[in-house]
């Protein structure tokens, strides 16, 4: 029997779609761009269906194969070389008057929370992935590589072409923004 | 010698972001500190941060479902690739 048999498409979309689709959608910025990433993980899979041994699971095929999809999607980010510029607006923005010191309407305010508690609110999670979304693509995948996927630092760069004090640029960055958006939308909402 | 120990909180924010990252070296070390113990600013931004990332750590994967249009239009080109 050969190993295309043991795999059955048809049935893909309605399997996995949504599965894949809230994995992708927690990785990637926009809706649509998930939705091209979930039909180019099925399309890849059916193409690359000699090279299923059977060994895994299907659908843990499948989600190494959208895992490399959104690889994909974070490199071509990353090819965007304006957003590795020097030029970034992020510290003039939050230390604007004299350049070296935090503007007074802008610094970081007391949250009145217990620090050493994990926030457990679903709420906290969907305005941390609004937040997010309103990063630029190339911080956005940084901070996701390492926080939510736990991936190593020389990984990301090497997957993302960039060095390693571009990258401690840009997650410095994307914290320094998430923290501000935080403050005004989960703490002071 | 001063100015090295007078590090600006532009400069503290992005040692307390590679703190997080990959460690300081022993003088980067005691230029944050130094800063931390006199500027409440940096100390509760470095405090706030860490408090985010910890909570990024163990995230919970919202729902999502795809629409009705895309599962449609996904299925419909599939069946065409299987098909070809
Ligand atoms: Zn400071």
């Amino acid at each position: 029997m050969s190993s295309e048999n043991k795999l059955n498409a048809t049935n893909w979309v309605d399997l996995y779609g949504d599965a894949l689709y809230a994995y992708v959608m927690a990785r990637v910025s926009n809706s649509a761009q998930a939705e091209d990433i979930v039909q180019e993980t099925f399309l890849s899979a059916w193409r690359a269906r000699n090279t299923y041994n059977g060994k895994a699971s299907e659908k843990t095929w499948l989600y190494t194969i959208c895992k490399n999809k959104i690889i994909d999607y974070y490199r071509k980010a990353s090819t965007n070389k304006e957003v590795l510029a020097k030029e970034d607006e992020t510290e003039e923005y939050f230390f604007g008057d004299d350049g070296r010191h935090w503007d007074d309407d802008k610094k970081p305010q007391a949250w009145g929370i217990d620090y050493s508690k994990s926030v457990e609110s679903k709420e906290f999670y969907s305005i941390l992935k609004k937040c997010k979304t309103k990063l630029k693509e190339i911080q956005q995948s940084v901070f996701t590589m390492k926080y939510l996927d736990d991936s190593d630092t020389d990984e990301i760069c090497e997957t993302l072409g960039i060095t390693v004090q571009n990258y401690w640029v840009l997650i410095h960055r994307a914290k320094i923004q998430l923290r501000a958006c935080l403050e005004k939308n989960w703490i002071n909402s | 010698m001063a100015n090295w120990f007078n590090i600006s909180c532009v400069k503290a924010t992005y040692l307390i972001s590679k703190k997080q990252e990959s460690g300081l070296g022993i003088g980067e070390h005691l230029q944050l500190a130094i800063h931390i113990a006199i500027c409440d600013v940096c100390k509760l931004f470095k405090i706030q941060i860490n408090y985010i990332i910890k909570c990024s750590k163990n995230h919970s994967q919202e729902e999502h479902h795809l629409s009705n249009q895309a599962k449609q239009s996904i299925k419909a080109k599939v069946d065409e690739v299987i098909g070809s």
